[in-house]
C-alpha cells in the first residue's frame, strides 16, 4: 500500500502517529508556559492528534486546534473524550488547511509546533499561512513557529534517518525504514518510509508512505516573517529558550505583527 | 563582525583585480539584454573598474556607476577617457556606498554583478541597499543581482578551504603568487576569504600583501523572501549568466526582480 502523503491523511498513519513519535514531548513545557503568559485563547495549527492541544486545555487554556486530516482529528477527539467535561468544553477542533482558514475568533497565541510549517512546500503556501495567522491574531498577539535547524554537515552527508522500531496501537511490532532524497535547489527532503509490521499472531504486512518537508534557513525565516508583516521578537535554539547558535538543533521563532 | 573588507581599498589591489577580470565578459550579455528590455537608463552598484558598465554605454545606454572605492573609480574613469566623446557623455561615476547612495533620479535597470551584493553582511545593510534600489527604480523597473550558489560541501569543510594558488603578473610588472584560505562562519552565514599575494619585482625584491574579503552567503529562498520584503517581485532565477536553469550544481544565483507597482 503506497500513498503520497505529507499530511497524515490516511487512518493507518494517523492511528500510528502517537505510537511512532517517541519524543518525550520536550517542547510541551515551553508551549504551556507561553499559554500561561497569554490569557487569551490559543490556536494550534496542524494540531494532529492533540499531543500539545490536550495538555494546553488541561492547563486551563481555551484552545482551537486546526488540522487538515480528519483521521488525525478523530484520534484527537477520542483522546479528548477521555478528559473531564470542563477540559472538553475548552477545546474546539476544526478540519481545515493551515494555509487557507477563516475562523470567527481572534487569538493571543498561535502555535505551529514540531515542523508542521515545513509541510508547506511553496512560498505561496507559506505566505498564505502567515497572512491567515496575522488576520487571526489579536493586537500584540504572538505567533510561534518551530522548524528544525538544518545542519549543513547533515544535509551535505545526505543521510536518511536511522531505522525506528516501535509497538503499534494493536501490539504489533513495527520497523520503520526511511530513505531520504535531498533536493538542494528546492530545499526539500523527500522521505519514503517503509513500515514492516508483524502482528501478535506472526502475520506480516507492510505499509509505505511519503513525507515531503521543506527545510528553512534562519535568515530566510526572518525575511519571510518580515515580508508577511511580522516582527521577530525572539529566536531560540531549543525549547529551554536557549540562544540560537550554529549548533542549535531547533529554531523557535516568536513573532508579533508589525 | 571583526573582519573588514580591505580588498580594493588600495591602488595595488584595485589595479590587480581589475586587470585579472578585464577580459571576463560572461555577465555582460545578460545585463545588456535587460538594459535593452527596460530601455535604461542603467545604474550599476559596486561598478569597480566599469568592466560590465562600459559595454552597455558603448551600446548606447545612459549609465551611472556607483562604487565605494576611489581607486576602482580612478581606473573606471581612465578607461572612459579612451572612449569616443559620445560614449563619454553617456557615463557618470559616483563615489558612494551602495547602502546609502542618493542620486535624485530614477533608472530602468539597476544591477549588482560579480557577487558584490555579498559584501553586505547584515540584514540591515542588505535591506538598506534594496530600499535605495527601490527608490531609484521607476515603477516596473528591473533589478539584477548575482550571488554565488553556496555549495554545501565547501561550507562544511572543517577548518575552511584552501584556495588553489594562482600565479600571474601584476600591473606593476611584478610576478605574483597568490594563495588564499576561506573560513566559513555558519552562525551568521558569512565567509572570510583571506588572500596573500607574494609579489616579486623584476629586481628580486619581495613584498607580501594580505587582504580580507568578508562576504555573506545567501540561500536561494532567503534571497526570494528578502526581495519580496523589500518591495520586489522575483521574475527569474538563473543558475548562470547564460540564463540556464537553476539547479543544486549551478555556480551562480542570478535574480531578476521587478519593483512592485
Amino acid at each position: 500500500m503506497t500513498s503520497e502523503l505529507s499530511r497524515y491523511q490516511d487512518a493507518w498513519t494517523a492511528e500510528h502517529y502517537d505510537f511512532q513519535i517517541t519524543w518525550p514531548n520536550p517542547d510541551l513545557p515551553l508551549y504551556l508556559e507561553m499559554a500561561r503568559e497569554s490569557p487569551r485563547p490559543v490556536l494550534e495549527l496542524a494540531c494532529g492528534t492533540g499531543r500539545v492541544l490536550v495538555p494546553l486545555a488541561r492547563q486551563g487554556a481555551t484552545v482551537t486546534g486546526l488540522d487538515i486530516s480528519p483521521h488525525m482529528l478523530s484520534v484527537a477527539r477520542r483522546k479528548l473524550a477521555a478528559q473531564p467535561v470542563e477540559v472538553q468544553a475548552r477545546v474546539t477542533l476544526v478540519e481545515g488547511d493551515m494555509s487557507r482558514f477563516a475562523l470567527p475568533y481572534a487569538y493571543g497565541l498561535i502555535l505551529i509546533p514540531f515542523r508542521s510549517f515545513q509541510a508547506l512546500l511553496t512560498r505561496a503556501e507559506q505566505r498564505r499561512c502567515l497572512e491567515c495567522s496575522a488576520r487571526h491574531l489579536l493586537p500584540h498577539g504572538r505567533l510561534v513557529i518551530n522548524v528544525f535547524h538544518p545542519w549543513l554537515s547533515k544535509l551535505a552527508a545526505q543521510k536518511s534517518a536511522e531505522p525506528q522500531e516501535y509497538t503499534g496501537p494493536h501490539g504489533e511490532a513495527v520497523t520503520a525504514v526511511s530513505r531520504t532524497e535531498f533536493d538542494f535547489a528546492e530545499q526539500m527532503l523527500t522521505s519514503r518510509i517503509t513500515y514492516e509490521i508483524t502482528s501478535a499472531n506472526g502475520e506480516k504486512q507492510s505499509h509505505e508512505h511519503v513525507l515531503r518537508l521543506r527545510y528553512f534557513f534562519p535568515f530566510e525565516m526572518e525575511w519571510m516573517l518580515e515580508a508577511c508583516g511580522f516582527e521577530v521578537e525572539a529566536l531560540y535554539g531549543n525549547f529551554d529558550r536557549s540562544e540560537f547558535t550554529a549548533e542549535s538543533p531547533e529554531m523557535i521563532f516568536v513573532a508579533r505583527r508589525k | 563582525m571583526e573582519h573588514e573588507m580591505t580588498l580594493y581599498k588600495d591602488e595595488w589591489s584595485a589595479e590587480t583585480y581589475d586587470s585579472l577580470l578585464r577580459t571576463w565578459r560572461d555577465d555582460v550579455g545578460l545585463w545588456l539584454d535587460l538594459a535593452n528590455e527596460t530601455g535604461g537608463p542603467v545604474l550599476e552598484l559596486a561598478c569597480g573598474g566599469a568592466r560590465a558598465l562600459l559595454p552597455l554605454a558603448q551600446a548606447g545606454h545612459e549609465c551611472v556607476g556607483v562604487d565605494l572605492s576611489p581607486h576602482m573609480l580612478a581606473i573606471a574613469r581612465a578607461k572612459l577617457q579612451q572612449e569616443p566623446e559620445e560614449v563619454r557623455g553617456r557615463v557618470a561615476f559616483v563615489e558612494a556606498n551602495m547602502k546609502s547612495f542618493d542620486l535624485g533620479r530614477e533608472f530602468g535597470l539597476i544591477f549588482v554583478t560579480a557577487r558584490s551584493f555579498q559584501a553586505l553582511l547584515t540584514r540591515d545593510d542588505q535591506r538598506a541597499c534594496l530600499q535605495r534600489c527601490a527608490r531609484h527604480l521607476r515603477p516596473g523597473g528591473l533589478l539584477g543581482i548575482d550571488v554565488f550558489n553556496p555549495w554545501l560541501d565547501r561550507l562544511v569543510q572543517p577548518g575552511g578551504v584552501d584556495e588553489k594558488p594562482e600565479e600571474y603578473h601584476g600591473p606593476d610588472g611584478c610576478r605574483v603568487r597568490e594563495t588564499g584560505h576561506t573560513d566559513y562562519h555558519l552562525a551568521n552565514q558569512t565567509l572570510v576569504w583571506k588572500s596573500r599575494a607574494e609579489c616579486t619585482s623584476p629586481d628580486g625584491k619581495v613584498v607580501v600583501r594580505e587582504y580580507d574579503c568578508p562576504l555573506h552567503y545567501f540561500f536561494r529562498f532567503e534571497m526570494e523572501w528578502m526581495l519580496e520584503a523589500c518591495g520586489f517581485e522575483v521574475e527569474a532565477l538563473y543558475g548562470n549568466f547564460d540564463r540556464s536553469e537553476f539547479t543544486a550544481e549551478s555556480p551562480e544565483m542570478v535574480f531578476v526582480a521587478r519593483r512592485a507597482r
